[in-house]
């Protein structure tokens, strides 16, 4: 990915994919220390990130369990009608330390493409979703 | 353009060959929690935590940032792990300053460490890479011939290897943190200790070292009101280049050279013999600092050992270097760099004890790192910029 500021990126692209959200929070490492029904991480991240502040129209998040899809979503609190992992997400691909920037390249190409006007893309790390980012991307 | 960063604490480890009293875990936390003491503040004071480290193999321990968020108090904040070899703790430092500077965070702590007895370094950095010969010989092997290299170069006098190890090892004596202590070291006990790797002597090498060192970076309102004198970041930079390629000049690298001329650009520094009070430079075997004296444009080329022959870079010269006792006298690795950078921000705060340049105001920063392909630098201030 190449990431750019302000007018250059006006200038080098059509319809870039604007980061107005990034966050990014670690939880304990040993699992008996956590609910893991529960990412504690991915809310608070997705809070900052500001996820809430508008409409969804796709989502990527790096699941790379079944199960693991289930509770980052609800810790993302996504509006209604978002549709999620398009690409076939880390169940269909799975480079892992690929992985999240994947996942933030397939939103963006979403919003290059004018398929999207916002998205959120998520990325995790550690046993048991113990680290989680968040990232929010707009086009104009 | 950007904000004012500024340095308001720093810890460090003591550093030794074993530190089997602590944990992974329980060295980066006393580092830590003596750079917080330092800033008059608390893990619970912290927006987000910077860790620095070398390769995972020195330890065996793969994402160690996972394992030790708990006990750099990173529950629920943000964390994140740097990693550019030898240089890492001063791109790990890098990274926090722009965290502050660009108004992301407002009180970053940062931890560098590398814990070498858990692990075997030559080992480790043996990795089959394809179509690369592996390397075998440790690092003092892959440096050596690029020292024989500068001599023949430059025409420096053979002895200037042992002036600089006898400087920094002089230097270990007054910092009490210094892994290797030589109370009364003599030239002779340089000059004659055993060849290792020709031309390096055995007391013209670094040791492996257990060791962390910790860092307090905040902004300026809050710098205001910590309880110590601040060090201001005058100027950042890095650069890095390949390992191999054609024509490369190893024993001088371009990617050194950039990355200074950056550095002092931006410091409005033109004379960086007469502007910079004191430096800390990375020089894992002692010839290095001639090497990078040269590298950092602080002398022409091919003179660097000229200061180092007139005792200039020793502490009340012109310009002393690693006054710390350096790289040669304490290197746990991944936190080498920092070490440099934390020195560098002790002299302008008029921390550093018995190794202080008095009145120091403008110190440099300087790590380096693979196989001298990645550089970072900072310059730093006891005034704000």
């Amino acid at each position: 990915m190449v990431l750019a500021a302000g007018d250059y990126a006006r200038e080098v692209c059509k319809r870039p994919a604007w980061i107005r959200g990034i966050d990014h929070r670690i939880e304990a490492q040993y699992p008996g220390a956590r609910d893991l029904t529960k990412s504690s991480s991915t809310a608070i991240a997705a809070e900052k990130a500001g996820v809430g502040k508008g409409g969804v129209d796709v989502a990527e998040v790096y699941a790379p369990f079944t199960h693991q899809e289930l509770i980052v979503l609800d810790a993302l609190k996504l509006p209604a009608g978002a549709e999620v992992n398009p690409s076939g997400g880390a169940l269909a691909a799975h480079p892992i330390m690929s992985a999240g920037l994947i996942r933030m390249g397939e939103v963006a190409s979403r919003i290059h493409a004018g398929e999207a006007r916002r998205g959120v893309a998520h990325a995790t790390s550690g046993p048991c979703l113990q680290q989680n980012l968040v990232c929010v991307l707009e086009g104009a | 353009m950007s904000n004012a960063c500024a340095i308001v604490g720093i810890g460090q480890t003591k550093y030794d060959t074993k530190r089997i009293d602590v944990s992974l875990a329980g060295l980066v936390r006393e580092a830590a929690v003596r750079a917080l003491e330092d800033a008059g503040l608390t893990f619970r004071d912290i927006d987000a935590v910077v860790l620095g480290k070398a390769p995972d193999t020195f330890e065996g321990v793969m994402m160690p940032e996972l394992y030790l968020a708990d006990a750099l108090g990173a529950l629920g904040k943000p964390m994140m792990r740097v990693h550019t070899a030898g240089s890492v703790g001063g791109s790990t430092a890098i990274v926090v300053a722009s965290l502050i500077q660009a108004g992301i965070h407002e009180r970053v702590l940062t931890v560098a460490f590398e814990k070498q007895s858990e692990s075997n370094a030559m080992w480790a950095l043996s990795p089959r890479i394809p179509l690369q010969p592996t390397v075998v010989f440790g690092a003092g092997g892959y440096f050596a011939p690029l020292i024989r290299a500068y001599i023949r170069r430059s025409g420096a006098p053979e002895n200037t290897g042992v002036l600089v190890a006898l400087k920094d090892r002089q230097n270990a004596n007054r910092n009490p943190f210094a892994h290797l202590q030589m109370p009364g070291v003599t030239y002779d006990d340089i000059a004659n200790s055993p060849m290792l790797w020709d031309p390096i002597r055995y007391h013209e090498t670094c040791p492996s070292s257990d060791g962390a060192v910790a860092m307090v970076m905040t902004t300026e309102s809050l710098a205001k009101k910590a309880p110590t004198r601040p060090a201001w970041v005058h100027a950042t930079a890095m650069r890095s280049e390949p390992t191999a390629f054609a024509g490369r000049d190893q024993v001088n690298p371009q990617a050194g050279k950039d990355c200074a001329k950056a550095l002092y650009a931006q410091a409005g520094i033109t004379d960086p013999m007469a502007q910079i009070d004191v430096a800390e430079i990375y020089v894992p075997f002692s010839w290095f600092e001639p090497m990078w004296l040269e590298n950092l444009g602080i002398t022409p080329e091919n003179e660097g050992w000229k200061p180092v022959q007139e005792g200039a870079t020793a502490l009340g010269g012109k310009l002393p270097i690693n006054c710390s006792g350096g790289v040669l006298s304490s290197n746990p690795i991944g936190a080498s760099g920092m070490i440099r950078f934390a020195e560098a921000a002790m002299q302008v705060r008029g921390q550093a004890g018995e190794h202080q340049v008095d009145g120091a105001k403008i110190a440099l920063g300087h790590a380096y790192g693979g196989g001298s392909q990645f550089f970072s630098m900072w310059i730093v201030g006891s005034e704000k910029p």
